[in-house]
């Protein structure tokens, strides 16, 4: 009984250090600059000539720190393979099972059917509007969370289900622009669509 | 039915082609609509039908998971919230954010400004920033109409043309389980890819980190489908397509505003 006990810790111990020293292997792309920081502005390390299988070692925003034969550096996301759709998720650090941040007793589930068959309550309509906040206040918010506006402009182009695959890499805001227009045949939306892609502008 | 034909044009839906159309609409501008056969001539959008439909979609939710009671909690995501939604063209609704008590994993945007976000989604968050990235996606529905335009068609189907405010119990309820109808079918693909574009800008205008909404895809995608995702995985395009579509959108400035804001360690410091 006790040696079994043993076993299990053991067993335990060398599962927990094999996830931890598993790293992911992914292709970059042909022509892939490997950098020495997570940004565009970063040194190249060196250019992979010829689609390479990498090692995935951490994430960034949308930078991924990746070991190829002796050199580590950082590739853009935009240029692993697409072809392990998702691969990055094995990235994920930090807690991985569901927190308990938010006690809930007995919460419900939420199916369509659930949804569907439901009793409306416009009591609780009249409780969620009460939670509203003012501009103020949530500006007042984001200086206490020392949170700076940045100026951006809104994104264009193609996002029909196909989009991810048609939306060429590294494709410039003018260059998008352009794009658009050509795809302007394509986009079936009326007016007030075009209006709201122009929302960065007001 | 008991339903009020308002002629205020900005309200109006009015009349199937070829028969009479109130004067003061066909001052507006229209647009033309096939039907189930019928072409119909619609009026331009109005904000008070936006709010009742809206209203009614609210209320279906809260019929099925009760608002969280936990005054601490709502009123933290109401400011993250609003302070997305005053990143936007529409800062003039009076947007709220509500938490619902529930074990699926999921977030809804009701037509009007009102949005709606599980506990169990909570638990997945870790941070402000990704919080305010998924504030950000269901705002970006409300700001591009996404569910406004698709019940506002299926109101015509089930009320006619001419319904313009729906009124009295019965009738009401009767408009909060079309909206629930709108909600478990989901919108196509091609507006979410949308909302989860803008959203990734608002965010990243209000100063949170650009790639949060990729990290919270990711780690969802990475969790087995079970029961809880259930209504999400169903309405939505898969994970790992959203993901992808995130990144061939993002641009240079993108990329530099994806990094942790300042903020981000207040949201286990603020819910725990």
């Amino acid at each position: 009984m006790r040696i079994w006990k043993h076993v299990c810790l053991l067993a335990v111990a060398f599962s927990t250090l094999a996830l931890s020293m598993t790293t992911y292997a992914q292709n970059a792309k042909a022509g892939a600059k490997l950098r020495s920081e997570p940004s565009a502005s970063g040194n190249i390390v060196r250019v992979l000539s010829q689609e390479t299988p990498v090692d995935l070692i951490g994430r960034k925003g949308f930078w991924i720190n990746v070991k190829v034969a002796e050199s580590k550096g950082w590739l853009s996301i935009k240029e692993l393979s697409a072809s392990k759709k998702g691969s990055t998720r094995a990235l994920n650090t930090g807690r991985q099972t569901k927190g308990n941040i938010v006690a809930t007793s007995a919460a419900r589930g939420l199916t369509a059917e659930d949804l569907v068959s439901a009793r409306p309550d416009f009591d609780a309509f009249g409780q969620l509007t009460g939670l509203g906040v003012s501009v103020g206040d949530a500006e007042k918010f984001s200086r206490d969370g020392q949170l700076a506006t940045r100026e951006l402009a809104m994104l264009s182009g193609p996002t029909g289900s196909k989009a991810p695959m048609k939306a060429s890499k590294g494709v410039s805001g003018t260059e998008k622009k352009v794009k658009k227009a050509k795809d302007a045949d394509r986009d079936d939306e009326d007016e007030d669509e075009d209006e709201d892609e122009e929302d960065g502008d007001d | 039915m008991r339903l009020s034909n308002l002629a205020l044009a900005s309200f109006l839906l009015c009349g199937v082609a070829g028969t009479s159309v109130p004067s003061l609409a066909q001052s507006l501008p229209s647009q033309t609509l096939e039907l189930g056969g019928k072409k119909l001539v619609i009026t331009r959008e109005s904000l008070a039908e936006e709010l009742d439909l809206g209203k009614a979609t609210v209320a279906q939710i809260l019929g099925a998971n009760r608002l969280l009671k936990d005054k601490k909690t709502q009123h933290y995501v109401n400011l993250v919230g609003r302070y997305i939604a005053n990143q936007t063209k529409r800062k003039d609704l009076k947007w709220s954010f509500g938490v619902i008590e529930s074990s699926a994993v999921n977030a809804f945007a009701a037509p009007g400004g009102y949005i709606l976000i599980t506990s169990a989604l909570l638990n997945e968050l870790q941070t402000e920033d990704e919080l305010a990235a998924v504030l950000a996606h269901e705002v970006a529905h409300v700001i591009r109409k996404h569910h406004y335009r698709v019940m506002r068609k299926q109101k015509m189907l089930e009320f006619g043309a001419q319904a313009v405010r729906v009124e009295g119990a019965d009738e009401l309820n009767k408009l909060s389980n079309m909206t629930a109808q709108v909600l478990a079918r989901g919108l196509d693909k091609k507006s979410e890819f949308e909302a989860d574009r803008d959203g990734m800008v608002y965010a990243a205008r209000a100063g949170y980190d650009a790639s949060a909404l990729y990290a919270v895809l990711n780690r969802l995608g990475s969790r087995h489908a079970d029961k809880s995702n259930e209504l999400l995985n169903a309405t939505h395009p898969s994970f790992s397509d959203r993901e992808q579509f995130l990144i061939e959108s993002t641009n240079d400035a993108l990329e530099a505003a994806a990094k942790p804001s300042a903020a981000g360690p207040r949201y286990l410091s603020t819910l725990k």
